[in-house]
């Protein structure tokens, strides 16, 4: 009988509990790309679902890319600045 | 009498020395800073190589992490890099191993000649490494895009008209990003020493078109996020 009413409540916790996490995830797809998310698919390293709706988390993925490619454009400008400089006496 | 003999016998050497020398100088430099001067020549272009070797070899590690580029382009990437550290690897063997001043000078310039490293090739090697992330990028919004087409097809309940038109700009910014920069790598790793500076013109020309590539691909990433906010 207490086993009966222990599972009970746990069944009703885990349906009050669900609804209540997706919403919480609904709401950290919608941070900016800049929010640090504890959810996985946030994370820089994580490969964002390819089907679906786009989320923060895949654009946040493309801004890492460009990001990226920031630093090497702005490598390109250094080097395309240097000579080659002295090799002689 | 005998005077006259001593001077007679001071010109005639004086005239030998220049007819020898090739030089007025009389000083003869002596072996030992003749020497000296051999060695920090060498000393030199070692460092000179070295410091080609390291930024060769920095660029070949980003060259590995290529994802988009061809097969092709990948290796001919990969070959530039390691032909000129070979190059210049076996070039500072040669010059260590020179004997005199004028044959260690003459192979240090090659080091500039022959390869132009810091004004060709990583500026080369760079531009291709660049080209391969905004095809990556451009890839990844592309895919993007087609999901967010599938997003605006199943939004029938809402007027998705300025959707539609913000996914169109997107789509044409990348095929307008992604159409400048496909050609590139061809064209780049095509440059060769011997082409300086002449081929200058190139690698500054691709700088520029990278540049308008990555404002295109930022405009396509914003427009993406309008997108999605259209559809709210």
């Amino acid at each position: 009988m207490k086993k009966g009413a222990s599972l009970l409540v746990l069944l009703l916790a885990a349906a009050i509990a669900g609804p209540a996490c997706n919403k919480s995830s609904d709401n950290g797809s919608k941070a900016s790309a800049t929010t640090v998310s504890t959810a996985p698919e946030s994370s820089p390293t994580s490969t964002p679902a390819a089907t679906g709706p786009v989320t923060d988390a895949d654009l946040a993925e493309v801004d890492q890319i460009i990001h990226r490619l920031d630093s090497e454009l702005d490598r390109l400008d250094s080097d395309m600045a240097t000579g080659e400089g002295e090799v002689q006496q | 009498m005998s005077l006259s003999l001593a001077r007679r016998a001071v010109v005639v050497g004086a005239a030998l020395a220049v007819g020898l020398t090739g030089s007025v100088g009389f000083r003869a430099v002596p072996a030992g800073a003749q020497q000296v001067r051999v060695d920090a020549a060498k000393r030199l272009a070692a460092a000179a190589i070295t410091r080609r070797v390291l930024a060769l070899r920095e660029l070949e590690t980003g060259a590995k992490a290529i994802a988009r580029l061809s097969a092709a382009d990948r290796s001919a990437l990969s070959t530039l890099l390691q032909s000129q550290i070979d190059g210049l690897t076996s070039l500072n063997a040669k010059i260590q191993g020179d004997g005199d001043e004028a044959t260690v000078r003459a192979d240090a310039g090659k080091i500039i000649t022959d390869y132009r490293v810091y004004v060709l090739t990583i500026p080369e090697a760079r531009s291709v490494v660049v080209s391969d992330i905004e095809l990556t990028a451009g890839d990844r919004l592309s895919k993007l895009a087609d999901r967010l087409q599938t997003t605006i097809d199943g939004a029938t309940s809402k007027d998705t008209t300025k959707a539609k038109a913000d996914l169109a700009s997107m789509r044409a910014k990348l095929v307008a990003a992604t159409g400048n920069v496909s050609p590139l790598p061809a064209q780049l790793l095509a440059l060769q020493p011997a082409g300086y500076p002449g081929n200058r013109t190139t690698l500054e020309q691709a700088r520029t078109a990278l540049r308008t590539g990555r404002a295109g691909l930022a405009d396509a990433a914003v427009l993406a996020r309008q997108v999605i906010a259209d559809l709210k």
